[in-house]
């Protein structure tokens, strides 16, 4: 896209690097909150790569600056996590991974830091969409830096509501009970880093830190909408640490955006320490709110943009051989009957216009209300 | 008129009758005078003899003569008497009639000179004032005399000393060369005063006066002793001529510096522009050595430096932000600029504190005749200018102002720009008054403001405030001195209100006081001598963070003044050893005093500067001296003359640095911050070394040049990962130090005259950093070199204009450079719900090459020199190929892909049209 006269902003793909790049990453969260710690280990892939390559059978262990040790058990895919561990202020917990490779890691050791409830997520009706914002303070004055997760849960319907479904090779009448597709939940976990601070407050309040913006006419917003907020808080060098990620892979582009560089966390690999090591090892318990927005409580003018061009097209009863061959792109809506009473056309959909379960499910999250 | 005919018919006849009469009267003359007044000579004679003498007697009142005649008949003692004098004789039957000399000139011509230049009715003018008003020498065919007047013949060398002045404006003429007549050397140069001091012949001297812009002069002088005169020389009528710029050709070859570029506004005008408003910094850019990190950029980077350590003046004041509208416009006003001068290499000994460059910017004075004025009308700004006298001829005033109404430029951008706003203005208001022949005052003004507001909330301002009264002072022939005190402010302002809870006002600003006094000795025809002292006091708020409004619950937070003063004093002797071989020795001591009240943080020796190794701070009561640092400074230059128009030059410069601008970002942008120079923070130091090769061609008119330079430079200032830098009470722990070294040559050729003038110019250049020092946190790039912001090894540049006829002229202008360094991904990782990019070592890749043309053409009115108003016309197209530069490139992810993209700043072609009206 160029703007009239002053810049243009466009795809550049400089030749590719090809470098072997193979660092650790760590992510994850030592909680002393009584909640599950979970750590997720990795490794950089290059840019073309398309597959993720996650770091199997290490040793992972948090480590008590009292000298209390606790293993945390390997749970798949990279991911490792242990329920609850039995730690808590003020002792000081530390990260150590060992590889399979033999190589070990180690973070610094940092303070839990247990972070002050949620007192608010508001919202703001713009004219072209719906902020949502969060309060906090902590009477202490000893938070200052927040950091914020959500999980965004949504009741949609699809386009089309469809009453048929093809079973083996025939086309029976749905059971709307057990076998409907029109409704579903969205849900969708956040992908943006979200830090705030007050450390430039009087007092330790956090007064409407914007938390996401959504757009009016997403889906996300047309019938009924949640977000779990979870707030942690943390010390300056993580606060540093997280605000410089976000710089660096979020927010550059503007003209006086700062230089992208090299992003240190708080690991260190003792036995090769020219191996750098990417991720931030932070401890303490999270906050969380849920809250709820109902389409009635938006403006009426706000209509949900279909995602795809859905239209409807009819096959007559001879031409059906594409809805068996072809269910996704010709998945039946509904059947027209002839005056005798048979079925003389089906009218079918894109199976993203028809089937909400392409982009959601159909269980019912526990916290949703009846 | 008519008085003035008459006159000249009397003298004529007289002249004619004195010829004749000359031979018939035979009286004998005996006579021994010392030291002898005329009327005292007269007396004698008319009591020794029936002549009868007639003469003004006041005319001849500093006369003294010393003669013995013997047996001389009375038209030999006359001779003989009023020898090397202006006065004549003319002797009808027994009556002499004594007349001051200039009137019958062609007597002595006769004498003393074959010059038949010299007959002239021009010469019966009479300016030679006797109240003590240094005479002005308007004119080629007459003779001025200079000094003490005496029948003796004189001997040995005078001085000679002036201003040159412009005959239409009472301007000062600077860089006007004075050359002796069929003489290929110069005597010497005005400098930026219009001054002159020049070592000659004392006797009858014709001198050759060549200037930029206006016609070579020759005048006629009969020295007698050290004096002074001031020359009025005739501008160019620059429509109808071509402008003779043989002064400022020789310049490249004679002068003793190297690495100086001077260009005047006129080619400056020249140069196509974005907008088609011509722009000063763009056109610094054109010149060899000088490199901008990109097109939104007037920050400028010479020889490899950062855009802080260039010294930028405005008629001698610091400008410390010299761009408006996010770099798009430079600061300075074209239409009062009379030059501007760019010392890459060679900084004069007087000029100190910022390591790369110092780049001069000098306003014309304002027209002391009559009034004028011009008007212009562009795309995004308009400007006007008047200018003219306030008494008579003594006092004069320049103003100018210029504003823009770009809004309407944003409002074409697409809707998520709507809400953006920007607008600047600025003016000058220079007044010079010439008490007497030895004293002036130049009173200098500048103000600006930007305001801008891109896309956001949250709203910018800054602005420049520049203030200055000097004092230009002929102590006598020999002895010059200017004496400035001067004011210079930079500030600006960020305001966010959309949350009332959180809205701010955080505010920067940076004021500085100086007073310096400059002297120029010409102890003789071999030396000149500059020394001065020169001192600055800083004081820098580096901060203020206050609420905006009265919900507001941000808490005020100061980060302490800064306080500082920095003093120099210098001298340099300028010695030309032969006619071949000169020097330039100067020697600058600075002495840096960083001042209480302050809190000052210490550290752990030996540990990085991190806020985790701070031991403890101490604070400093007010004016108390917290840290000294000084420094000698080598200021070198030699110049040899291999032949007439080829000489070879070299130099050698140290330098200091105590305030530096601290940017996180590539360009200049209005929110970096100055720093001074603490315990903390060294000051940056630089040395440089370099050579040259100067040849001119073609009786001067084609100029080339070639530069070799190698640079260190130490404690050059670089960043950690994610520095924070505003309202940062410890921005020590921050940034690092690095050392460097920056090497190059620069070729240029210059066609200066001809239908078709210009240059091209070419630079391989690097500048490469390192930090080296542990104990200052993680090394950059494990302490290996890297590439600077500003190492773009190619820069090509070409200039040209071509004038078709005397009212049509074109531009083309073509650059081309290396693209220059940046980080990129070299790799990606999950982490926090997003795939994410991880960067490469600093500065390892560079982004694609630059290129752009663009070409003007300028269409003049018609040259009658009577009429109301004089206007032109400049359309032309910015950018011609359209190409799409990158500015910068960056990377983000959405939705878990990695998308790059290139941020182009001007990437289509832009025409653009002028008006401009001159009254």
């Amino acid at each position: 896209m160029c703007l009239v006269l002053w810049s243009c902003k466009k795809p550049y793909t400089p030749e590719v690097i090809t470098k072997d790049v193979n660092y650790l990453v760590v992510e994850g969260f030592i909680n002393a909150g009584g909640d599950s710690t979970i750590i997720t280990l990795s490794r950089t892939s290059n840019l073309t790569d398309t597959q993720s390559k996650p770091e199997l059978h290490a040793i992972v262990v948090v480590e008590g600056d009292d000298n209390k040790t606790y293993n945390i058990g390997e749970k798949g895919n990279g991911k490792y996590g242990e329920w609850a561990l039995p730690i808590g202020n003020p002792t000081k917990y530390r990260l150590k991974i060992i590889t399979t490779n033999g190589n070990i890691y180690l973070s610094d050791f940092v303070e839990p830091k247990i972070s002050p409830k949620i007192d608010d997520i508001s919202w703001d009706i713009k004219p072209d969409g719906l902020q949502i914002n969060a309060s906090s303070h902590d009477v202490n004055n000893n938070s200052r830096y927040y950091r914020f997760e959500y999980d965004q849960t949504w009741q949609f319907v699809s386009n089309y509501f469809s009453s048929i479904i093809l079973k083996g090779d025939k086309l029976v009448k749905r059971n709307p009970d057990t076998e409907d597709i029109y409704s579903c939940f969205g849900n969708d976990h956040s992908s943006q880093i979200t830090v705030a601070s007050t450390a430039r407050l009087t007092n330790d309040i956090l007064s409407k830190a914007p938390i996401l913006f959504i757009r009016s006419n997403e889906e996300k917003l047309s019938i009924k909408y949640s977000i779990l907020l979870k707030q942690y808080t943390m010390s300056e060098k993580e606060y540093k640490y997280w605000e410089t990620l976000k710089k660096n892979t979020e927010n550059l582009g503007s003209i006086f955006d700062p230089q992208p560089s090299f992003v240190l966390g708080n690991l260190k690999c003792t036995n090769n320490p020219d191996e750098k090591v990417l991720g931030y090892i932070g401890a303490g318990s999270a906050s969380t709110k849920r809250i709820f927005i109902d389409k009635a409580e938006l403006p009426q003018t706000w209509e949900k943009e279909e995602l795809f061009t859905c239209k409807l097209d009819s096959l007559h009863i001879s031409e059906t051989g594409v809805i068996f061959n072809n269910p996704n792109k010709a998945t039946p809506v509904y059947a027209v009957y002839g005056f005798k009473g048979f079925v003389e056309a089906y009218y079918v959909s894109s199976v993203f216009c028809v089937d909400c379960t392409t982009r959601g499910t159909k269980t019912k999250p526990n916290f949703w209300p009846q | 008129m008519t008085t003035k005919k008459t006159l000249f018919l009397l003298v004529f006849i007289l002249c004619i009758l004195s010829k004749i009469s000359a031979q018939e009267n035979k009286t004998i003359i005996n006579e021994n005078f010392q030291k002898a007044k005329i009327d005292q000579i007269v007396k004698e004679l008319e009591l020794k003899s029936t002549l009868q003498f007639f003469y003004n007697e006041k005319d001849f009142d500093n006369y003294a003569f010393s003669f013995k005649a013997e047996n001389l008949p009375i038209n030999q003692f006359l001779d003989s008497l009023f020898f090397k004098t202006d006065i004549r004789y003319s002797i009808y039957n027994n009556q002499i009639f004594l007349t001051k000399g200039k009137e019958i000139n062609f007597e002595i011509a006769s004498v003393h000179s074959k010059d038949p230049e010299l007959k002239d009715e021009e010469s019966l003018s009479n300016t030679h004032e006797l109240s003590g008003e240094i005479p002005l020498a308007r004119v080629a065919n007459k003779l001025y005399e200079v000094g003490q007047k005496s029948n003796e013949l004189p001997t040995g060398t005078s001085v000679l000393s002036g201003f040159i002045i412009s005959n239409r404006t009472g301007e000062i003429v600077p860089d006007a060369t004075i050359f002796l007549q069929n003489n290929t050397s110069a005597l010497g140069a005005t400098n930026n005063s219009g001054y002159f001091s020049i070592t000659l012949p004392s006797g009858k001297n014709k001198l050759l006066i060549k200037s930029l812009g206006m016609q070579d002069a020759y005048r006629q002088i009969m020295l007698y002793t050290n004096g002074r005169l001031n020359f009025e020389l005739q501008p160019q009528v620059f429509t109808l001529n071509e402008v003779n710029i043989s002064a400022e050709k020789i310049r490249n070859v004679k002068a003793v510096e190297l690495g100086v570029n001077r260009l005047d506004i006129k080619s400056i005008k020249q140069v196509p522009v974005v907008f088609g408003e011509a722009d000063i910094l763009r056109v610094v850019l054109t010149l060899p050595g000088v490199k901008s990190v990109g097109e939104a950029s007037t920050g400028f980077n010479v020889r490899g430096g950062s855009t802080d350590q260039n010294l930028v003046l405005l008629n001698d004041v610091t400008v410390f932000s010299p761009a408006h509208f996010f770099g798009f416009f430079s600061a300075f006003n074209p239409e009062l600029v009379r030059d501007i001068e760019l010392y890459k290499s060679s900084i004069p000994q007087k000029y100190g504190g910022r390591l790369s460059s110092v780049l001069e910017v000098t306003n014309r004075e304002g027209n002391k005749n009559k009034f004028t004025g011009s008007a212009g009308i562009g795309l995004l700004t308009s400007r006007l200018n008047i200018e003219g006298p306030i008494d008579s001829g003594k006092t004069s005033f320049l103003f100018g102002g210029r504003t823009t109404y770009a809004n309407w430029l944003l409002n074409l951008l697409p809707k998520e720009y709507k809400n953006s706003r920007a607008s600047f203005y600025d003016f000058n208001l220079d007044i010079s008054h010439k008490i007497n022949e030895k004293n002036s005052l130049l009173l200098s003004s500048y103000f600006s403001a930007d305001k801008f507001k891109l896309n956001s909330d949250t709203s910018y301002k800054y602005a420049n405030n520049n203030l200055s009264l000097r004092w230009k002072h002929v102590f006598n022939e020999k002895l010059y001195g200017n004496l400035m005190g001067s004011y210079s402010g930079y500030n600006y302002n960020v305001q966010s209100e959309s949350n009332p809870i959180t809205a701010y006002n955080l505010f920067f600003g940076v004021k500085q006081g100086s007073a310096k006094a400059d002297f120029s000795y010409v102890l003789n025809n071999q030396h000149t001598i500059d020394f001065g002292i020169n001192t600055i006091y800083y004081n820098l708020s580096p901060g203020e963070y206050t609420p905006s409004g009265e919900s507001s619950l941000v808490s005020t937070k100061l980060i302490a003044n800064e306080k500082a003063l920095e003093t120099a004093i210098y001298i340099g002797d300028r010695f030309d050893i032969s006619s071949k071989l000169s020097v330039n020795l100067g020697l600058r001591y600075s002495l840096y005093n960083y001042l209480g009240p302050n809190t000052v943080n210490n550290y752990a020796p030996g540990l990085p500067i991190e806020e985790n190794n701070k031991t403890g701070s101490k604070t400093y009561g007010s004016g108390k001296i917290i840290r000294t640092y000084q420094n000698p400074e080598i200021r070198a230059s030699f110049r040899y003359s291999i032949a007439d128009n080829l000489s070879v030059k070299g130099g050698y410069n140290t330098l200091n640095q105590y305030i530096h601008l601290l940017s996180n970002s590539t360009s200049i942008s209005p929110t970096d911050i100055w720093k001074l120079s603490d315990p903390n923070i060294k000051p940056q130091k630089g040395s440089q070394i370099s050579l040259g090769i100067y040849k001119n061609n073609k009786s001067n008119t084609i100029e080339f040049s070639a530069e070799g330079y190698y640079k260190k430079l130490k404690d050059y200032l670089d960043y950690k990962s994610g520095a924070t830098l505003v309202l940062n009470d410890h921005i020590e722990t921050d940034v690092v130090r690095t050392e460097g070294e920056a090497y190059g040559a620069e070729f240029m050729i210059k066609k200066n005259a001809g239908a078709l003038n210009g240059w091209v110019s070419y630079t391989y250049s690097r500048t490469l950093l390192r930090m080296t020092d542990a104990s200052q946190g993680d090394l950059i790039n494990n302490g290996a070199y890297y590439p600077g912001n500003a190492d773009k090894p190619h820069d090509f540049n070409f200039t040209g204009n071509y004038r078709f006829t005397h009212r049509y002229s074109m531009s083309i202008n073509i650059a081309y450079s290396t693209g220059r360094p940046i980080t990129l991904p070299i790799a990606k990782y999950e982490y926090a719900g997003s795939i994410r990019v991880l960067y490469s070592d600093r500065n390892q890749y560079r982004i694609p090459d630059y290129f752009r043309s663009d070409i003007s053409f300028n269409i003049e009115g018609n040259h009658k020199i009577k009429q109301l108003t004089h206007n032109s016309w400049t359309i032309g197209v910015y950018n011609l190929t359209g190409r799409q530069n990158a500015y910068s490139t960056y990377f983000t992810s959405n939705n878990g892909s990695i998308n790059g993209y290139k941020l182009s700043i001007f990437a289509t072609a832009i025409p653009f049209i002028n008006y401009n009206i001159r009254f």
